[in-house]
Order: C-alpha cells, then structure tokens, then sequence
C-alpha cells in the first residue's frame, strides 16, 4: 500500500516546481493567444472566400435594389448603407434596443421565444427569423433544437471575451471547426462554421460592439436547400446586410 | 459572478490548475490552450458556486484538451527548430511522480493528479468528472496499483 500522505507531499513538492508561462499569458486576450498554422491558413483561407464572396453579393445588392423600389414595406433604417431587398420585397427588422437592423425577404418573419427555454448566463436578447410557416415552425421547434435555414440573432454581455474567441464557447468543436474573418456593417468580426449533425451544419458570425457581442448563426442543411426554396446564399444575404444605427 | 471576479479567481488558481494539466498532458500548449478554454467557458457559463473552482477549471480544461488533441496541429518544432515539449517531458521523467504518472492512462493520470494534487475527494471528482463514485474508486485503485508496480520494477 503507497503511504497517501507521502504521495500528497511528493506531488505537490514535485509539480510545484514545474515553470509556468509568462504571467501575461494565463488570461486569453488578442495579444497572447497562439493561433496555429492551421487556423492562420483557414483564416486566411475563408478571409479570401469572403472577400470574393463580398464582392459577389455587392453585386447583387445593386440588383436587389432596383427590385425594393418596386415596393418597400417598411420604414428603412437609420444610416442603411445598402437598402437591400430580398427575394422581390423589403421586409426591415429594427432593434432599437440592441442598435441593429437586419433586412428579411418579403415572407419571412420573428418567430415566436420558445418555451421553457432558459437564455443562459450573459445572453440578453435571442431573435429567431423564419422563412417557414407558423405550422412549419411549430412542428420543428424545441428547447435547445435548431431549426434548420432559420437566423437566429443573439446579443450577449461579452465579459471580456473578444469575437475571436467566441466560437470557442459556441459549440464549435475545435476535431472540425472551420474559423474565418470577416466585415458585417464595415465593423471587424469572425466566422465559424462546424457539423452539429452528419446532415446538418452550422454557421456563426461574431462581431464586437462594445461590452456586447452580437452573434448570427443558421444550420444548413439536410441538402442544399430549405423549405420555400431558402438556400445558405439567402442566409448570406441576410446576414450581409445587417446594419448598425 | 462578474468578469472580474471570475478572471480573480482564475487567475488564483492558474499556477496549481497548470501544473495538474502540465501533469496530466505533458505539453504546454495544450494545458494553455486547455485552461484557455476553461476560462472562457466560466466567463459565459460560470460554475454555481466558488467553492471547489480547481476542480471545476481542471475538469472542463481536461474535457477541452481532449478536443484539442485530435486537432491536426502542426508540431510546434516545424516553426521553432525545436520542441519545448522535450524540455518538459524530460523534466517530467526526472521526477519520480513523472515517471509514476507516465505509466497511466491520461485518464488515469486526471484523477490521481486531481486526488494528490488538487486535494479533491472521490465525490468531488466524481461529480465533477460526471460519473459515479465507484468507477472513481476503481480508476485510482487501478492507477494506484500500477504505480506501486512501477516502484517496485523501479527498486
């Protein structure tokens, strides 16, 4: 029989003399944390699929554009830099409280708060946004499940945890998460995207406004596209013409 | 809990939590990284109570290395010309409760490390761990008789 308090001493004797890193990096902060190669490249990486992306979906907006004057449905946004219409209508969602606007196609709409879910610690407001049908909706929602080719958008206190950080805590799995950059509203933020399930894939954007951080997220998938023909294109396009006012 | 006081705490604790997944895992990134994610989980969800925060930190820290480990990193000597993980794997095997915990499972080595160095109960490990106490029992007496083997081939 090994002696317990003698295996306690010599084990905090020993491991105690173990150096420890440079006090400056216990805390994660943008200075001290240690990217791998890896990450670097997929930042870089999807940096250079978004950009290309962007340049895409400018494109479109102009088209887009000349459709809204043919009929806007709501009162636009303070500072909307690009009045974007989707799918042949203007559909404005304003959030005074949270200082944002994002625009929806013509038929989607707020879903109703799930019931019984409980927000957890440090989020202060959840907005679902549906393309599907009360019915639809109804069917598929429940505590804690995703619905498929909805936009969920979500601010939180951040505590000090800046948006490169963020998908660490948000479920994204470091076997498979795939990090990026990106411009939402000309303000800096990060990408993530992971596999919740074989079938389904979730995607996640994160961007800092001051002691809050605002996260959009959608799961794509089983397939290419969702219900009333809604793709991840239109689930970009949402969440590209999110505006600050 | 406000950040702060979750980052006061943390920081309390860092040396010894550290050390225990210095112990556990033998390389340093993955215990900074580890204990990086621990903190960061506190801050958006911290745990209910202060008391028995070690234990709290060591076990979500060792869950996220877990993800981590299956991550293909790139080895930290293709940058540098050299792995500081060497350093500490050799200063590990120089000490007696290195080479003790050498011989284990990494699971093992959690919750001899947690028991002798962190001071925890087999309840408390097993609460924090998520199973029940007899498989904690049966882990360390497995452990436990592995190290003694490894003392006696040693003697």
């Amino acid at each position: 029989m090994l002696p317990e308090l003698t295996i306690d001493r010599v084990f905090r004797r020993e491991l105690d003399s173990l150096p420890l890193p440079p006090e400056g990096s216990w805390i994660p902060t943008r200075a001290a944390s240690r990217p791998s190669i890896l990450l670097t490249t997929l930042v870089v990486a999807a940096t250079v699929v978004l950009v290309l992306g962007a340049a895409t979906l400018a494109r479109e907006a102009s088209d887009a554009a000349a459709a809204a004057r043919r009929g806007v449905s709501t009162a636009p946004l303070i500072n909307l830099p690009r009045p974007t219409c989707l799918r042949g209508g203007c559909n404005v969602y304003r959030n005074d409280a949270f200082g944002y606007g994002i625009v929806l196609p013509a038929d989607w709409r707020v879903a109703p708060p799930v019931r019984g879910r409980t927000p957890p610690t440090g989020e202060l407001e959840r907005v679902e946004f549906t393309g599907q049908t009360s019915d639809e909706w109804t069917h598929l929602v429940g505590i804690d499940v995703v619905v498929p080719w909805d936009l969920v958008v979500e601010v939180h206190e951040r505590r000090g945890v800046l948006a490169m950080d963020w998908w660490r805590v948000d479920g994204c799995d470091r076997n498979s998460c795939v990090v990026g950059q990106t411009t939402l509203s000309q303000l800096s933020g990060y990408t993530a995207s992971w596999p919740i399930e074989p079938s389904l894939r979730m995607h996640a954007y994160y961007v800092q406004r001051g002691d809050r951080m605002l996260v959009l997220r959608y799961a794509t998938g089983p397939g290419n596209e969702g219900p009333r023909g809604i793709t991840e294109r239109t689930l970009q396009q949402i969440v590209d013409s999110l505006t600050f006012g | 809990m406000t950040a702060e006081r979750w980052a006061e705490l943390y920081r309390l604790e860092f040396p010894r939590l550290y050390r225990a997944l210095l112990a556990v895992l033998r390389d340093r990134d993955r215990a900074l990284d580890a204990l990086h994610d621990a903190f960061v989980a506190g801050l958006r969800h911290p745990p209910a109570h202060d008391a028995d925060l070690a234990g709290w930190l060591f076990v979500v820290a060792i869950r996220s290395s877990r993800r981590l480990r299956r991550l293909p990193l790139l080895p930290l000597e293709w940058v540098t010309g050299h792995s500081g993980d060497d350093e500490i794997e050799a200063t590990l095997d120089r000490m007696e409760v290195g080479r003790l915990l050498a011989g284990l499972t990494e699971r093992q080595r959690a919750m001899v490390v947690a028991q002798f160095y962190l001071g925890l109960d087999h309840r408390e490990i097993a609460r924090h761990f998520g199973v029940k106490t007899g498989t904690v029992s049966a882990t360390l007496a497995q452990a436990k008789a592995r190290m003694r083997a490894e003392v006696r081939n040693a003697s």
